[in-house]
């Protein structure tokens, strides 16, 4: 997992939207244990226990293979949040904006764009940001949430077991990463990389 | 540099017999040097073919801004077995 990479790259991407914006601006503007999943078990130092108890403690549709979709993004309230006035021309531009993304598991979304309010005069630059936005999210999304935070027990190489019937487990994935979890699901997740 | 992830989780909104919970937040703390960076990625679901996929997908840079995006008239498709 590369989350440190991919949270940057998305900061940097919304950024890069709101710079496009900025350019044209005139000066004076807890968890559930009775549903499946849960396990009121304490949890052994037995990886395939372990590893078979994570995987099945949240929903992660590791079957997913693509998503299609289309894109609204509530720019008012982006707007709003980075004290952005917009012209009127430019605010209809963009609100009238249609986005489609599909992604693929583990590559770069296609992501297209149609103005139908009329393109912006730096729409190249603004779809550019929105590009990189959607697929800083997708990068989070399927490694994080789409899929298994373990590939299977070998993964593991150490177990610890805390006294309250969690543990906290150490993968040998590219990036150090330890999980600690209760006796239901992953609750906190570090991951150290020696690459800045 | 260290990044710690906090994933938290809510029950479907409609559960049924074998359901799962969903990730619904991921605190994201990332510390670089001396600084560190707060996000929150929030997420609501949608079923589509038999896959709950997110619906609206919160962006929060703590104390900086948010963007809110929907994702919908969604299409999926299965993976193929290697």
């Amino acid at each position: 997992m590369q989350t440190s990479r991919m949270l940057r790259k998305f900061l940097l991407a919304v950024l890069v939207s709101s710079s496009a914006l900025l350019a044209q601006q005139p000066a004076s503007s807890s968890p559930d244990p009775q549903v499946a999943g849960a396990s009121s078990e304490k949890l052994s130092n037995d990886p395939a226990k372990v590893a078979s108890l994570i995987g099945a403690s949240y929903y992660h549709p590791d079957e997913l293979g693509s998503l299609g979709c289309s894109v609204s993004v509530d720019w008012p309230a982006f707007f709003t949040a980075m004290k952005l006035t917009l012209p009127e021309n430019r605010l209809k531009s963009i609100q009238g904006l249609k986005i489609q993304s599909r992604a693929i598991r583990n590559k770069i979304p296609d992501i297209t764009f149609d103005w139908t309010g009329g393109p912006l005069d730096n729409a190249e630059q603004f779809e550019s940001g929105i590009k990189q936005m959607i697929s800083g999210y997708y990068q989070i999304y399927w490694p994080m949430v789409a899929s298994s935070p373990l590939a299977g027990p070998s993964d593991l190489s150490r177990i610890d077991l805390l006294p309250d019937g969690g543990a906290t487990t150490t993968s040998l994935s590219p990036n150090m990463t330890t999980i600690t979890i209760d006796r239901w699901e992953p609750q906190h997740i570090t991951q150290s990389t020696a690459q800045p | 540099m260290k990044a710690t992830i906090d994933p938290h989780y809510a029950p479907s909104l409609n559960p049924v017999s074998g359901d799962l919970r969903r990730i619904s937040s991921l605190d994201v703390k990332e510390q670089i040097g001396t600084s560190t960076i707060n996000v929150r990625l929030s997420l609501d679901y949608q079923e589509v073919d038999g896959f709950n996929v997110p619906k609206h997908v919160s962006f929060d840079l703590l104390g900086a801004y948010s963007i809110n995006m929907e994702f919908f008239n969604c299409k999926t498709t299965a993976r193929t077995a290697p």
